[in-house]
This record gives structure tokens, C-alpha cells and sequence, in this order.
């Protein structure tokens, strides 16, 4: 007889096992590796239909997507399909060693229609340094090239200045001149008309002839003044002139002091000009190594597992990895330099337990087509310090078109060309070290040069000076640390590009010096010239009336003595006859 | 959540209103504390689920019993670690745990951790004595209190929860 209440409970449980098998199984290993991948990542991970054979040995997930923890509406990776072979014995073991696998259709950096960021984590910001400092240092001596340049030097050419003064002051003084002497003629003439109404009744009028006398020596005092006024002026012209002359001397030292360039550095050059393109490649290759240093497992999983309930022991066995991938086939397209090119690569001994392993895992991609690139990291993790290591190589990079540092201040347009690529970057605990290495042949490059820092006619001066430039050669030197990175550019474009520079802004300088000594010597020569010319004419005029007045001062004093016919020697200042009129 | 705060005494109910005998149900419980007391995601609680869908023991009490040495598990750690401890380093048995570890299915059993051999001797040890008082308990009360419950109608709800009871066929 059977005993149903003891089979059916039994058939119940063991079908389930079985639907289990069937059904739940495949979307309990993708539920799995999704959980793994998103801990790796710390983004979201999308993984379509999952297969596996009846022993579990042979995995394929289809659609694999892993967002990008920096850039959650991207792709860090995506494949159509990715195919393993696991090792049955190590799984007995309690092993997932993959023995070979696939990774088809893989790209990196795509694009998502959704945010691949995980709710409850918070986004993870990008720890790479800029060349922000780059751009500054090249900057600054264009900005002090550019403000010598446009320095308002005229305003303060104090020839000029000393000039302008005199050219105001001196036709003041002249004219105080003439109408001193205009005056004594006019006072000569009227003392001429009262002789003559005094002359038809000499007698009566014989005190009048005192007065005459008394006004004659004042004309004649206040004409002599102003004839010594008018030899001073001439001293005082002489004397101004060389004034001006010392002012012409300390102009000409101020605009030499003034229009000194500061020396160019070659480096900030370099620095200004290819940092900036140079950065995103360094701070690109810098936050992969961060990453994987970041997610990728590198403590003993025994330690790991200790952690939570009691203690695993291994009685003397060597520890392996529970998760090992002896290889994995990469085939996929690569994005290099904007171009889609396809690729192809291989994974080796990347495991959950790298010092149990014992080896480096190791990275190879090669992509074909246009742009052949070459592609191999090792992460040695298997020892107590980690050690990274990433060789790139681009002999064929494609490049179009573009410009090199910043239009509105200084800029190389170099044409499209074919540069050469290669990195190496070296990683020991958190010491970095490496080199970037860049090179395109590029005879041809235009310069480009801001309004505020000379403009299209320094650029063309700059132009036919980059003529001898044929290619650009960079080496960017990385040191520091992963979280403090530094780098030291060097490049022949900035020396180069320095030598130009510093030719063409000298030659600019130096035309500008002459151009404001010319135009101080001009100014003030005119001004001279303006001077000398008005000042004779002003003292021609000044004698010709003081002459007019002499003339008529001679016609009083003869008339004076005609009248009380007295020879012109009583007049005199010591004769009695003169003291007599005073009395 | 409300059927998983009560499925141990639902299950409870069922093994004592059920028609098993005070050995089958008191075989049940034991079976059950060691299931409980074994830290669970390895091979070894895998196989006690086995053994115990394969004897013909109550698996209602053997399932609450489990249930509730489950809670008690995680605070023997201590005790449990000790143990396996003491075992896992007997210097004349490491030649032997190290040929076991290397076969196959063996690491998937995860008893070279402390914790589990620990858990899994102390329940063997605690077995016996489990099985010897869940059976002088059973056949004092389990027919009084199969009689109590099946009269009220609170044993009725918590029996009327489980399909599976309802659905058994002699």
C-alpha cells in the first residue's frame, strides 16, 4: 500500500526542485551576476536572457550593459553576448573558473537611454586633475606682452608735456610784452601832443615842459625794461629748449623701461598650448586607473570571509580563487579619436582572489582598420603591493583639424594630420609614474593671435616664423600619486613657438619704442619750431614799437629843448636847469 | 508578513493535530534544530533539507523546529566557533580534512568553517536529548491538545491556513 501522506509532500517538494531547475534557475544566475556586477561597478547593470547547460558548465548572457558610475547616461561597457565555459571540476570544487569565454558586440561608452545610476548610491565624481594651470602660465606672459603693447605711453611723454607748457606760457609773455610796448608808444605819442598845445604859449605852459621832461625819463626807463624783458625771454627760450631736451632723454628711457618683455618661458608655452588637449587623454587613462583600482577585488577572499561567521580553514592547501577567468575573448568595436574601428582582444587571469592566484591579470586590445591601436594593461595584484601597469600605442592616430590653445589670447591651428600616440603609465602602490608621448607632422599650422594681444598682424608675422615648424613633438612625464597626479610637459612647439613669439613681439616692441620717440621728437620739435617762429615775430614787433617810440621819445626830447632853447645837454639829469624845473 | 510571523505555530498546530505518531513528530523537532542550528547557503543544510523530505518524520514540526533554532543559531556562534575550532585543528586529522577538502562536492559542504562543523556537531550532539524530550512531550500532550484545537476556533483558523493540510490525502 502506498502511503500518500508521506509520497505526496515528498513529489510536491521534488517537483518544485525540478521546476526550480528548469524555470528559476537561469534568472537566479542572472539575478546573481546583475547583483555582482552592480557591487563591482557601483552603477546599474542590465543583463538580457541567461543560458546555461544542464550542468552549469556553459553560461551565456545576452545584452550585457553596465552603466557608468561617473556618467550614469552612459555605458562604461555593453555587449551583445557574452558566452563562458566553466571548468565542472573546479565547480565540484566550489570554483567558477572560466576556462574560455566570449565577450561579442562589446563597446564602451555608449549611450543610455536611462540613468544608469543606482538609487541609493550617491554619484561618483570624477577625481581627475585639470591643466587649468597650463593655460594660466602661458597666459600670463601673453597678458603682459599684450598690456606693453597697448600701454597709453604718449600720455605720459613728458617732452611733450614740457612742450605743450611752453607753447601756452610763452605766447602769454609775449603778448604782455607787446602791450607794454604798444603802451609806451601810445605815452610817447600823447606826451608829442601836449608839447605841441604846450609850444603855442611857451611861457604860460613853461611847468608843463617839467611834467614833459619827468614822463620822457619814465618812457624811456619803462622802454629800457622792456628791452632787457624781451633778453631774458631769449635766455629763458635757450634755457627751455634745453629742458626740453632733457625730457626728450627721459622719454626716451622710460619708453626702453616701459616696453620690456618679460622672457618667455618655452614650457608654459607648451603647456598653454597642448595641455589643454593633452589633459583629457591623461586625466582619462588616470580615472581608469583609479577605477580599477577602486572596484577591482585585491584582498584574500579567506581574509574576507573570516569577517563574518567563524573561521575557514584550508588545512596547508594553497587558497584559490573561487572566481577565475583564464581567458576571455574580446571582440567588439573600439572608439578611437571619434572613428568606430573594430577590435579584438583577450582577458587573462582576472580572478576574485589575485594573491591566491599569484599572477597578474592582464588586458589585450588591438584595434584594426584606420586607426591600428595597441592596448595592454597588467594589474599585478597578487602581491602586497599593487602594481598597474597600461601601454597604449597609436602609431596612426588620425587627427583633423583643430586648434590649439585659446583663440582669444594666443592659438596654433594645426591641419589635419597623422600623429603618433603612445602611453605608458606605471603604477606601483599609489607612486605613479609614465609618459605620454605625442607626435604629428605638421608643417602648415596657422597662428592666431587675440585682438587685445596684437591681432591678425602679429598672426601673420607669427605664421611666416612657425614656417620652419614641421611637427609637434610632446612628452608629458607623469609622477605623484593616483589621487595627486603631476604632470611636466615638454614639447619642441613651445620653444619654438617661444623663439617666434619673442621675435615678432621684439620687432613690434621695437617699432613701437621708435614709433613713440619719433612721435615725441616730432611733437615737440613742432612745438619748437612753433615757438622760435612766433616768438620772433612777437620780438620783431615788440622792437619795431619800441623803435616807433624811441623815435618819438628823440622828437620830445629835440622839441622840449627847441622851446626854451636850451641845448639838449641842460636837459640832461644833471643839469641846473632840471633842477630848476623840479623846484 | 503576517503568514511568515505565523507559519511556525501554524506548523506547530498541524504536527500536533496530525496523525503522525509522538516519534515521528519528536524526530521532526530534532531533525529540526540541527537544520536551525546550521548556518544555511552551503551543502550541508542543503542535505539535512534532504534528509529530512526523505525520512518519514513529521515534516511540519521538523520545519518549525528549524524555524526556531534558526533564531537561536546566530547567538551559539560563539560556542559553535569554539568547537569546530577544536576539531578543525586536530593536528593528526589535517592530512585528512586537506584529502577531503580536495574532492569533489566536498568545499561546496563549507564544514572546513568553523561555525558550521560547530553548529552542525552541536546539533547532532543535541539530538538525541531533543528527540528523547519533544517525545515524552508529545505523548502526554499532543492528543489533549489535538483535541483542544480542533474544537476552538482559533486551532481551526490556524489550520485552515494551510492548503497543504487540507489538501492530504491518506
Amino acid at each position: 500500500m502506498i502511503r500518500w501522506k508521506y509520497v505526496v509532500p515528498r513529489l510536491v517538494l521534488l517537483t518544485l526542485v525540478l521546476v526550480f531547475l528548469l524555470f528559476a534557475f537561469n534568472p537566479c544566475v542572472r539575478w546573481a551576476a546583475v547583483y555582482s556586477g552592480q557591487s563591482l561597478t557601483g552603477a546599474k547593470v542590465e543583463i538580457g536572457p541567461v543560458r546555461t547547460n544542464w550542468a552549469g558548465t556553459q553560461v551565456e548572457l545576452g545584452t550585457v550593459a553596465a552603466a557608468d558610475p561617473r556618467n550614469p547616461m552612459q555605458n562604461l561597457m555593453q555587449a551583445d553576448r557574452i558566452s563562458l565555459n566553466l571548468d565542472g571540476r573546479a565547480l565540484s570544487r566550489k570554483q567558477f573558473v572560466v576556462t574560455d569565454g566570449l565577450v561579442a558586440g562589446l563597446q564602451f561608452g555608449t549611450d543610455r537611454q536611462d540613468s544608469g545610476a543606482l538609487p541609493d548610491r550617491p554619484q561618483t565624481e570624477s577625481q581627475g586633475k585639470s591643466f587649468e594651470q597650463f593655460e594660466r602660465l602661458g597666459k600670463d606672459w601673453l597678458d603682459q606682452a599684450g598690456s606693453v603693447l597697448e600701454d597709453d605711453l604718449e600720455s605720459n611723454l613728458q617732452s611733450v608735456r614740457v612742450a605743450q607748457e611752453l607753447s601756452e606760457r610763452w605766447p602769454r609773455e609775449c603778448a604782455e610784452l607787446e602791450a607794454q610796448a604798444e603802451q609806451l608808444k601810445l605815452r610817447a605819442a600823447k606826451l608829442r601832443q601836449q608839447l605841441e598845445i604846450a609850444g603855442k604859449n611857451p611861457l604860460r605852459n613853461i611847468m608843463s615842459y617839467r611834467d614833459a621832461v619827468v614822463e620822457l625819463e619814465n618812457l624811456q626807463r619803462e622802454a629800457y625794461g622792456v628791452r632787457n624783458n624781451l633778453e631774458r625771454m631769449q635766455q629763458q627760450l635757450m634755457m627751455d629748449r634745453d629742458a626740453i631736451a632733457t625730457a626728450k632723454q627721459h622719454d626716451e628711457e622710460m619708453v626702453r623701461e616701459r616696453l620690456k618683455l618679460a622672457k618667455l618661458d618655452p614650457q608654459a608655452l607648451s603647456e598653454h598650448l597642448l595641455g589643454p588637449e593633452l589633459s583629457g587623454r591623461v586625466n582619462n587613462i588616470v580615472q581608469w586607473v583609479q577605477w580599477g583600482r577602486q572596484h577591482l577585488p585585491r584582498k584574500r577572499e579567506d581574509e574576507a570571509l573570516d569577517r563574518n561567521r567563524g573561521e575557514t580553514y584550508l588545512f596547508g592547501l594553497k587558497p584559490q580563487p573561487s572566481v577565475l577567468i583564464h581567458q576571455l575573448a574580446i571582440e567588439g568595436l573600439a572608439s578611437v579619436s571619434g572613428d568606430c574601428v573594430p577590435m579584438k582582444g583577450m582577458i587573462r587571469g582576472l580572478t576574485s582572489d589575485p594573491q591566491s592566484y599569484g599572477k597578474p591579470a592582464e588586458l589585450s586590445l588591438q584595434a584594426q582598420g584606420t586607426t591600428p591601436t595597441t592596448i595592454h594593461v597588467t594589474m599585478d595584484y597578487s602581491g602586497d603591493v599593487p602594481h598597474d601597469k597600461i601601454l597604449i600605442d597609436i602609431p596612426t592616430l588620425h587627427q583633423p583639424s583643430r586648434m590649439l590653445g585659446n583663440a582669444q589670447t594666443l592659438a596654433v591651428t594645426v591641419p589635419e594630420g597623422q600623429s603618433h600616440f603612445w602611453v605608458l603609465v606605471d603604477l606601483s602602490g599609489d607612486e605613479l609614474n609614465g609618459e605620454i608621448v605625442f607626435k604629428q607632422n605638421s608643417p602648415g599650422m596657422l597662428a592666431q593671435v587675440g585682438p587685445k594681444y596684437g591681432g591678425a598682424l602679429l598672426g601673420q608675422s607669427l605664421e611666416t616664423a612657425l614656417g620652419g615648424i614641421q611637427s609637434i613633438e610632446a612628452t608629458v612625464g607623469l609622477s605623484g600619486s593616483l589621487q595627486q597626479p603631476h604632470w611636466n610637459l615638454q614639447s619642441n612647439l613651445g620653444p619654438q613657438f617661444a623663439a617666434a613669439l619673442t621675435q615678432v613681439y621684439e620687432q613690434q616692441v621695437s617699432l613701437r619704442q621708435q614709433q613713440l620717440v619719433a612721435t615725441a621728437h616730432r611733437a615737440v620739435d613742432n612745438e619748437i619750431a612753433k615757438l622760435e617762429s612766433r616768438f620772433a615775430e612777437q620780438k620783431q614787433a615788440i622792437l619795431q614799437k619800441l623803435k616807433i617810440g624811441d623815435v618819438e621819445l628823440e622828437r620830445i626830447k629835440t622839441e622840449v629843448a627847441n622851446r626854451v632853447n636850451l641845448p639838449d645837454a641842460l636837459l640832461n639829469k644833471a643839469s641846473p636847469l632840471r633842477e630848476i624845473f623840479k623846484r | 508578513m503576517f503568514f511568515s510571523l505565523v507559519r511556525p505555530i501554524r506548523l506547530l498546530v498541524n504536527a500536533i493535530v496530525a496523525e503522525d505518531t509522538p516519534r515521528q513528530l519528536a524526530w521532526g523537532v530534532a531533525l529540526g534544530a540541527v537544520i536551525g542550528l546550521v548556518p544555511k547557503g552551503n551543502l550541508t543544510a542543503a542535505l539535512l533539507m534532504v534528509v529530512l523530505f526523505s525520512l518519514r518524520i513529521n515534516l511540519a514540526t521538523g520545519l518549525s523546529s528549524a524555524t526556531v533554532f534558526s533564531l537561536f543559531g546566530g547567538m551559539l556562534d560563539g560556542l559553535t566557533h569554539q568547537i569546530g575550532k577544536a576539531l578543525l585543528t586536530i593536528p593528526s586529522m589535517q592530512g585528512t580534512y586537506a584529502y577531503l577538502y580536495q574532492q569533489p562536492v566536498v568545499p561546496w559542504t563549507a564544514l572546513n568553517n568553523t561555525v558550521v562543523l560547530g553548529s552542525l556537531i552541536l546539533g547532532l550532539c543535541l539530538m538525541y536529548p531533543i528527540y528523547r524530550v519533544s517525545y515524552l512531550l508529545f505523548e502526554k500532550y499532543q492528543p489533549k491538545l489535538a483535541e483542544r484545537l480542533q474544537r476552538y476556533r482559533v486551532g481551526k483558523a490556524l489550520m485552515g491556513t494551510d492548503l497543504a493540510t487540507r489538501w492530504r490525502i491518506q
